[in-house]
């Protein structure tokens, strides 16, 4: 019994050497699409402490990391600016997540008047919320519609120059939400900034 | 007993798949370029579409190593210095080349004047694509974009190792050499393992993942870097929903004896690392998420296959 049973760990374990030699690397965990968020909560600027629940949008919600020192979020500034007023007006809120364990409060707050958001920016400090979520690059998109239920994660769009945008991947998810469509594409990413954590 | 033996044979021998789970060092060093800056003329920069790019992947005999960067990002230019270092240290063999991310515009501008700058030899690329997302998930499924990022792919093209921000030079030696080194010099039969075989409670995995990959996997990856196991790794099973277990923790170690104080090293480490205990996801506590059903402590018998 013994000798049949470490063989069959031995099998099992060189099974999963020979069958899938995985990469080693950083572990990509994080929200599946379809997952029900948990609600959390964060300091603005001013350290006053915010949660999704009281942000949220009635229709749904997006929660979009950002960076004060990365040049794609720079050039994706007036899209977030735009989109977030024209869905404001259809119940979708946006809020901003800062998790730079480079960019403390003060520089954050001086990048909200320097951008013009107009939407609140949360500030991560330790980058719990982006370990607990997943979130690795700015800009990064979560869209979660009304009851909290993740409906895209990934790019806003496929061109972060935006000069050549063919597929706003964002917008179109919020289109099809709000109409009741299934969403064609619920993932998409882009070349971005990797969002410095504490330790590295 | 018999049940659990018979499962576990039959799920090995029908080929279970795994994933894998992954977390690494983080130790760094860096150098400054030096002076006598060629000019940019002398640095060739070649522009790739997707098609091409793919071709790219394609190692040549040679573990292949692909860094991802731009102009534009700081830490790609702060970690260059370390990577020129790298191709210097393997040269002859890896092969190494490197991706920009620029605008095109830039190809006979900054992007030459900055790889000049930087006495970069490693072959250099810009990439032009109107689809980002499907050259990305075509390097990794785990990867999301962001930059720097760096590839190892063993030289029958299979993806062995990524670093989604500033490579850590000592990890990236330590993976280069796991590739470099024959397999016959590795003393397998001196290896000795601890197999935990933990089955997940109603469906709560977010809970037990989270645990793992906040406990288990960083008291690990501290346990190599002080040199008290060999290596680790926690496989998921994702297609036998009939194993009476969802997931297995290996821990290897060097020798029997430092198996055999692997409770008293891993101490201190459990004590710097979380002095209040180990990290949950929520109010949930372990023993109501997951349990471990069986664990074996031996030699590893794996190395009596190679």
């Amino acid at each position: 019994m013994k000798v049949r049973f470490l063989f069959a760990v031995a099998i099992l374990a060189l099974a999963g050497f020979v069958l899938m030699p995985t990469p080693t690397g950083q572990a990509a965990a994080g929200l599946e699409i379809g997952a029900t968020v948990e609600s959390f909560s964060l300091p603005d600027t001013d350290g006053k402490v915010q949660t999704l629940e009281a942000l949220k949008g009635k229709n749904g919600t997006v929660v979009v990391w950002l960076s004060a020192q990365c040049p794609v979020v720079k050039a994706y500034k007036d899209r977030i600016n735009e989109m977030a007023a024209d869905y404001q007006t259809k119940g979708i809120n946006f809020i901003g997540i800062n998790s730079n364990a480079s960019e403390d409060a003060t520089w954050v707050k001086s990048n909200i008047t320097e951008y013009g958001y107009k939407f609140p920016v949360l500030v991560d400090k330790g980058n719990a919320l982006a370990d607990k979520w997943g979130a690795t690059v700015t800009p990064e998109v979560y869209y979660l519609d009304k009851k909290n239920v993740l409906q895209y994660h990934g790019a806003i769009d496929n061109d972060r120059s935006g000069r050549n945008v063919t597929d706003q991947f964002l917008k179109t998810a919020f289109d099809s939400s709000l109409s009741g469509k299934p969403i064609a594409k619920t993932r998409a990413n882009a070349f971005g900034c990797t969002i410095k954590r504490v330790g590295e | 007993m018999k049940v659990l033996v018979s499962t576990l044979t039959k799920t090995a021998l029908t080929g279970a798949v795994f994933l894998i789970f992954y977390s690494q060092a983080v130790v760094g060093q860096t150098r400054r370029p030096t002076a006598n800056t060629p000019s940019a003329a002398k640095v060739k920069v070649t522009q790739v579409d997707e098609v091409a790019f793919k071709k790219l992947l394609v190692p040549n005999g040679k573990p292949l190593l692909i860094n991802f960067w731009a102009t534009w990002c700081d830490p790609c230019r702060e970690e260059f210095p370390d990577l020129v270092a790298l191709d210097q240290e393997y040269k002859g063999k890896i092969d190494f080349l490197t991706v920009s991310l620029d605008d095109p515009a830039d190809i006979a501008t900054t992007v030459p004047k900055f790889l000049g700058e930087m006495k970069a030899e490693m072959p250099a690329y810009l990439l032009k694509t109107p689809d980002e997302s499907a050259v990305i998930s075509s390097v990794s499924k785990d990867w999301r974009g962001g930059m720097p990022f760096t590839a190892l792919y063993s030289p029958d093209g299979k993806l062995a190792y990524f670093r989604e921000g500033k490579v850590v030079m000592e990890t990236m030696r330590a993976e280069l050499g796991k590739l470099l080194a024959p397999a016959s010099t590795a003393k397998k039969d001196e290896l000795y393992v601890t197999i935990d075989f933990v089955k997940i409670k109603d469906g709560k995995r977010p809970e037990t993942m989270y645990y793992y990959e906040q406990n288990w996997k960083p008291y690990r990856e501290e346990a190599l870097k002080r040199g008290i196991i060999h290596s680790y790794e926690l496989l998921e099973s994702v297609l036998v929903t009939t194993a009476p277990f969802d997931l297995i923790l290996i821990t290897r170690y060097s020798g029997e004896e430092q198996h055999k104080n692997s409770e008293k090293n891993f101490e201190p480490i459990l004590k710097q690392m979380r002095p209040n205990g180990p990290a949950t996801m929520n109010a949930v506590k372990p023993d109501e998420f997951r349990q471990s059903v069986f664990v074996y402590r031996g030699k590893d018998l794996t190395s009596s296959f190679n």
